[in-house]
């Protein structure tokens, strides 16, 4: 099977996956205890007319087949609903906070990817040695910190004490920036103890993958194959071995945008970064159900768009997968 | 020259060694005792369990009964009182019962439903193994946080038995994967084999053959779960959606943003507990994976 | 050493250290290799076969290390030299094959890949030209359709396959040594056949010596001119292949030429040689085969042999061949 051949059948599986998915947002929301409509209209009282209005909107006097058909055919052209508690459409409400959380994540992943493969191949060429152990240590005690927990003092330390960073936002409001460097800069300041909590921790696991994944490689008969036909030991390591053992580690990144978007939201939470994370905890607590849905739909779509590019990127750099 | 009466005696001769599952477990257990690392992380895990356990017993005040608000560590209040002048120290210790609750109960659920997946899958294979596949790779992906989040934001319900359900409900999809690999290489072993020919059904296979051999696997697994179980209720309550009321450490957390500024102590002690705990597992994880994946890969 | 004398091992010793003890995995080895011969170096599992190749390499990793002999190697000992130029020589003037064909070869990349790379290293080819090198020796060892195959992957080959194209990639440099380190173990008899017969051609193309190394009797004798028995990590006997074959004088060596299974003579037991190979940890004092040995003598538990002379082209380590040992009486 060709590379285009298994592209295209996974992107084939797309459509019903996200189907699935779609159907299963909409039955956890009307399996909802209580009135939809009121749970739609948000806890204000609402009156009469919204309440027609939301009824007719979502079709709640016909079979539920029918408001699923409804509401997923709105959902394709783009229209995630209404919410009534912020009195806007869903979309726009989302639309202009994907940027931050795509900047604070992309930031983060890159800065957290690095880290862990330098720091993993070290440890793995050189098991037993100190740099080993160490960071072997520091990756578990990374590994087993609760980011909202370890956000919190660093708040404390950084900002309330030492007063070197900003505790939340984006940046300074309220300020002219004598250029977009200087913007950038402030900017900056706000990004780096969100983005550095992030990093902490999935370093933390990343190098404990890479460091696993090489050692395990590195014991393989085709490594000594490689030192056999007299290759430099740096090319065994980086050419032979490191494609091999970063293998599950794509997979593994890809598969777990969830697991990244989760952190995402908790720090977006306490760093009051207006991103898709926090806006999710925001209207999850004040219960716009509308807002909900379609934020939930946004964030699967997101999490399958991941999935595949991982399918398809390991199946770019590993061939036997195309051979399923 | 072929007669055997010369042997040599004078020095042992050692049989090849095959080790049975009793001589396999004790060197697990002898490469756990002689990890400094799994010792500590176990250490720590009793520790935890017995002061959770005695909370009731050991704690120095009631959870009830309140004192000044916002005092810092002092002699009396150890770890200093919380917003509405709760010890610290007592809360702190109340709060491990609900995460070790939280964390066991969690994985118990995970096992139950993962184990049974993931066994009927590897074993039977065929359609019933794509479609369970299927299912759990979907699970598996979605975002765990969030889903917590809707499940609890629209259950309107803020019982720790709910959190705990709902967790174990998004958490099995990974034990049910692993299983399943480990169902499908054993399937095709020797020994299966053997007891198939012998006559064994199906399911006495699964349970009495395949099974004891994957359990160690499970156990780890398990192990290794338990603090992000513990973690993720302690962050779904940090964001507000547990029971505020409760002794959590998550709530403990919660609360104690608010005021980060003036009472610093508040978040540093749920929070160290809550990091120790973590480690403690984790650790043990660690070793307990690292001893039994030795012994499987041979000496 | 004569002039046709490629390599000559000189009292190797190779430890391992390990947290219960040192494995002296091979402990004062003697061999020589002629130039166009094959030796093949027999033994058990465990006895050190591997390690004598790898030592030979340098390619003993911690915890292992070699820590003492001499190998000569075209008037130069290999164990002297700096890495940098033991590169040259691994894969161009000594080249190794395996014994676990499919997991050779790096699975992400394309066997004419792999063998073009060690091209690359060794010889000074044009760029364009590699191709049709790799074809050429895919094509000499009998791949079928080589300019085709050479793009495929490892995993699209078969074992006899892979095993003909890591002997490719051995011989793409033509090395002087070929160390076949149990080549033909995981494959098919039939396959097996097939290599060996592929294996003889080619040393006569080539010229190149052979250190077979292998624990069946059958398959070294198909391709080596000389034997080097191995036990415990020591060299047994030595000799040509007929002579060890007809004339064995250690009793290691006739022991397994005895445990041979007979089609002609009707046997109600197999023959076995009692107790088990030593671990080499702490291995007995003197002869280390002396506990299994039906012919030991008191010196047999005290010292060890040297491995001498007996005869022309024929060595023996045995106290009883040793001539002090046999007129001093038997204490």
């Amino acid at each position: 099977m060709t590379l285009r051949t298994y592209v295209i059948r996974r992107l084939i599986l797309v459509v019903p996956t996200l189907l699935l998915i779609s159907i299963a947002i909409f039955s956890i929301v009307h399996l909802a205890p209580g009135d939809i409509a009121h749970a739609i209209a948000g806890r204000r009282t609402p009156s009469r007319e919204v309440m027609e209005q939301i009824r007719r909107e979502y079709g709640l006097d016909q079979p539920i087949p029918v408001q699923y058909l409804t509401w997923l055919g709105k959902v394709v052209r783009g229209d995630l609903g209404f919410s009534y508690l912020n009195n806007a459409p869903v979309m726009s409400l989302i639309a202009p906070r994907i940027k931050y959380t795509a900047e604070l994540m992309l930031v983060a992943e890159v800065v957290s990817m690095v880290i862990a493969i330098v720091l993993g191949v070290i440890a793995a060429v050189k098991h037993y040695s100190i740099v080993d152990a160490l960071s072997s240590l520091g990756a578990l005690i990374g590994y087993s910190l609760p980011d909202f927990w370890i956000a919190l003092i660093a708040i404390l330390v950084f900002s309330v004490r030492l007063g070197w960073l900003p505790i939340a936002g984006v940046s300074t409001v309220g300020i002219e920036f004598p250029s977009p460097f200087h913007a950038l800069l402030d900017h900056l300041r706000y990004l780096v103890l969100p983005a550095s909590i992030l990093v902490l921790g999935w370093t933390a696991y990343l190098f404990r993958m890479v460091r696993s994944s090489m050692l395990e490689v590195m014991r393989q008969d085709y490594i000594l194959t490689a030192r056999a036909k007299g290759l430099r030991e740096r090319v065994v390591i980086y050419k032979h071995a490191l494609r091999n053992a970063l293998l599950p580690v794509i997979t593994y990144e890809a598969f777990s945008m969830g697991f990244l978007l989760s952190g995402a939201a908790i720090i977006e939470s306490i760093f009051g970064w207006p991103g898709l994370g926090q806006f999710f905890v925001l209207i999850a607590h004040r219960r716009d159900l509308p807002t909900l849905m379609g934020l939930t739909m946004i964030i699967a779509v997101m999490v399958l768009i991941a999935n595949l590019c991982a399918d398809i990127a390991y199946a770019i750099v590993d061939p036997r997968i195309r051979y399923e | 020259m072929s007669s055997n009466s010369r042997v040599k005696t004078d020095e042992k001769t050692e049989e090849p060694y095959e080790p049975s599952r009793a001589t396999r477990l004790f060197i697990v257990w002898r490469k756990l005792r002689t990890s400094k690392l799994a010792v500590t992380g176990f250490g720590i895990v009793l520790l935890v369990a017995t002061l959770a356990l005695l909370a009731p017993v050991i704690a120095p005040y009631s959870p009830e009964s309140f004192f000044l608000t916002m005092r810092p560590p002092t002699l009396t209040h150890l770890f200093g009182t919380d917003t509405i002048g709760r010890d610290l120290l007592t809360l702190v210790l109340y709060g491990a019962r609900i995460s070790l609750y939280v964390g066991l109960g969690a994985v118990f659920i995970e096992i139950s439903i993962g184990l049974t997946i993931g066994m009927i899958s590897g074993y039977f294979g065929g359609k019933v193994d794509e479609i369970l596949m299927r299912i759990t790779d979907l699970v598996l992906t979605l975002p765990t946080l969030p889903l917590l989040i809707v499940a609890v934001a629209v259950f309107k319900s803020k019982d720790i038995n709910t959190i705990v359900l709902v967790m174990g409900i998004f958490g099995w999809p990974f034990m049910a994967r692993v299983v399943r690999s480990e169902f499908l290489a054993l399937r095709e072993t020797l020994f299966v084999e053997a007891a198939r020919s012998m006559g064994a059904s199906n399911w006495r296979i699964i349970l009495r053959h395949i099974l004891p051999n994957v359990l160690s696997t499970v156990i780890v697994i398990a192990t290794m779960d338990i603090p992000w179980y513990i973690f993720w209720e302690a962050t779904l309550t940090f964001l507000g959606f547990g029971d505020p009321t409760s002794a959590s450490w998550g709530v403990l957390l919660w609360r104690g943003y608010l005021y980060l500024q003036d009472a610093w102590w508040i978040i540093t002690f749920p929070g160290l507990a809550l990091f120790f705990t973590s480690l403690g597992f984790n650790l043990f994880g660690d070793g307990l994976r690292d001893a039994l994946d030795v012994t499987t890969r041979g000496r | 050493m004569s002039e046709s004398t490629l390599i000559t091992i000189n009292d190797l010793k190779t430890y391992f250290f390990i947290t219960e003890g040192v494995v002296k995995a091979v402990d004062g080895v003697n061999l020589d290799i002629n130039k166009g011969e094959a030796l093949g170096l027999v033994g058990e599992s465990g006895c050190g076969k591997s390690t004598v190749a790898l030592s030979i390499m340098r390619l003993i990793r911690p915890p292992g290390k070699i820590v003492g002999g001499e190998i000569w190697f075209e008037g130069e000992d290999l164990l002297r030299k700096g890495e940098s130029e033991m590169r040259q020589i691994r894969g161009g003037r000594i080249s190794l094959i395996s014994q676990n064909p499919m997991s050779s070869m790096n699975p992400v990349f394309t066997v004419g890949g792999q063998i073009a790379e060690a091209i690359k290293l060794h010889q000074n080819v044009q760029r364009r030209e590699i191709k049709g090198k790799v074809a050429e020796i895919l094509d000499l060892v009998g791949i079928p359709d080589p300019s085709k195959r050479m793009e495929d992957y490892p995993h699209e080959y078969s074992g006899g396959m892979c095993q003909r194209a890591m002997t490719a990639m051995a011989l793409s440099c033509n090395p002087q040594l070929l160390i076949a380190d149990e080549p033909t173990t995981n494959l098919d008899v039939t396959i097996q056949a097939q290599i060996l017969k592929l294996m003889k051609k080619l040393r006569k193309d080539f010229g190149a010596s052979v250190l077979l190394i292998g624990h069946d009797l059958g398959v070294i004798s198909e391709l080596c001119d000389k034997i080097a028995v191995m036990y415990a990590g020591r060299v047994a006997e030595y000799s040509d292949l007929m002579t060890v074959f007809e004339k064995p004088k250690h009793p290691y060596t006739q022991a397994l030429l005895e445990s041979i299974p007979r089609l002609d003579v009707e046997e109600e037991r197999l023959r076995i040689i009692p107790g088990t190979v030593p671990r080499l940890i702490n291995p007995p004092p003197g002869c280390r085969f002396h506990p299994r040995c039906e012919q030991a003598m008191t010196v047999c538990s005290k010292q060890d042999p040297v491995l001498t002379e007996i005869e022309k082209g024929h060595k023996v380590a045995c106290f009883l061949y040793d001539s002090n040992v046999r007129t001093k009486p038997q204490v």
